[in-house]
């Protein structure tokens, strides 16, 4: 089964969410789960749900980027939250992000920088697996299943360079590098279920 | 001690050669090389015990320094037939002492795991069998090429992948016993078990470089001799 990278997107001009919405689904194994206009609306909603990424127009966090930020990683830390740069904003408001995605930036360059994001950014420190980001453990899941590398890269929409680079990195961080041995890994990490896997 | 900076020759003292490398007493019982040598030289003890001695320098040298490489001529006088006692002997040694001791200890870890011990002993056993199936190979396919003097099949490149493989897998059950399991299961065992599977696989390891070095390069000469006939 396919698991979706699920965005909670902070867009309220009717354009730019259409924009959005069409580049962001192009891209595949995106789901656009909520879509508001505003930061408090996003931020009643954390409480009962919790999305892979929020992006969220830099027009709406207006001065308080920090104290938004702030209170989404107070919610999950692991939420990467991620500009839509729509005007003027400092770098070092831009820094405060987990990523920056521009107008006018183009469908590819807005694809990398998700997918760096995915791979990169989203566990930090606090986290008790051993620093695999959410991309390393969607393949390590996968690899556990027992899927070839052919399979992982239709099903999470990456090329297959880019499951052997996550491959490669997964084995470096976890000192595993067997199949067997990476399936157990992901047992002891309850990653996946010992029914999942053959 | 003495230092050797050169690679061992037979008019050295097999003590000697011990304390340059401990890991080496594991070639005697292979040879069926007895203890109470006293202060005999190498050549010494390997005549009493009909071991040639150029083989076994060889072995010993191979299993010693990472850097040396015996010439084809080294190589085409070794006597093949001692050569496949010594490797089986060392299946038999890895198999029947060193592997079944570890895997009684991982049973034992398996069982303080839950539902993780299936999976744990299952991880070994696939090794283990793994192990036992290339033993196989050579035992069947390759070692007969000497003995009987037969040519062979095109096999290294194989050969190496499954020795990295089986090379990997132990790795791997190092860092899952040491690193990943939760603290409170048998912390005590679990580095006893850790040391036996560090000392068996710097023998593995050595194993494969005698068989790199060594096995291959003797059965590519003879299936050359065959082609020459």
């Amino acid at each position: 089964m396919t698991t979706k990278i699920k965005i909670l997107l902070i867009e309220n001009s009717p354009i730019l969410l259409e924009g959005a919405s069409n580049i962001l689904r192009s891209l595949g194994n995106i789901e656009i789960s909520k879509v508001v206009p505003n930061c408090d609306k996003a931020l009643t909603f954390l409480n009962g749900y919790t999305p892979t990424i929020i992006i969220v127009d830099t027009r709406l966090v207006g001065y308080q980027t920090s104290q938004f930020i702030n209170a989404c990683k107070e919610k999950n830390t692991s939420i990467a939250v991620v500009a839509l740069q729509t005007n003027f904003i400092s770098q070092e408001q831009l820094d405060l992000f987990d990523g920056t995605i521009s107008i006018e930036d183009n469908i590819q360059s807005i694809h990398s920088k998700l997918e760096t994001i995915l791979s990169s950014d989203a566990e930090k420190e606090g986290n008790d697996d051993f620093d695999l980001s959410l991309r390393e453990k969607e393949v390590l899941i996968a690899v556990a299943k027992g899927k070839t590398n052919k399979e992982i890269a239709d099903e999470l929409n990456i090329s297959i360079h880019t499951v052997m680079t996550h491959r490669k990195n997964i084995t470096s961080k976890t000192g595993i590098k067997s199949i067997s041995g990476l399936t157990v890994y992901a047992l002891l990490n309850n990653l996946v279920k010992q029914e999942d896997v053959n | 001690m003495c230092n050797y900076s050169s690679i061992f020759q037979a008019d050295i003292k097999l003590a000697d050669m011990l304390n340059i490398n401990p890991q080496l007493i594991l070639m005697l019982p292979r040879f069926n090389i007895g203890l109470g040598f006293g202060e005999k030289k190498v050549e010494e003890v390997c005549q009493q015990n009909n071991v040639p001695v150029n083989l076994f320098l060889l072995l010993c040298n191979v299993y010693t320094f990472d850097s040396y490489f015996p010439s084809q001529e080294e190589i085409n006088q070794i006597d093949g037939a001692i050569l496949v006692k010594y490797l089986k002997e060392s299946h038999t040694y890895y198999l029947d002492k060193r592997l079944s001791h570890i895997g009684k200890h991982i049973e034992k870890i398996a069982l303080e795991c839950g539902n993780i011990g299936n999976i744990l002993n299952s991880f070994y056993s696939e090794y283990v069998e793994e192990v036992k199936n290339h033993f196989k190979f050579e035992e069947e396919k390759l070692f007969p090429t000497i003995l009987n003097k037969t040519s062979s099949m095109d096999f290294s490149e194989d050969f190496e992948e499954c020795h990295s493989s089986i090379e990997d897998k132990l790795t791997d059950l190092t860092n899952i016993i040491i690193k990943y399991l939760p603290s409170d299961i048998l912390p005590n065992e679990r580095i006893g078990v850790w040391f036996d599977i560090s000392q068996v696989s710097n023998d593995l390891k050595k194993h494969d470089i005698i068989e790199e070095k060594i096995l291959i390069p003797f059965i590519l000469q003879l299936n050359s001799n065959k082609n020459d006939n």
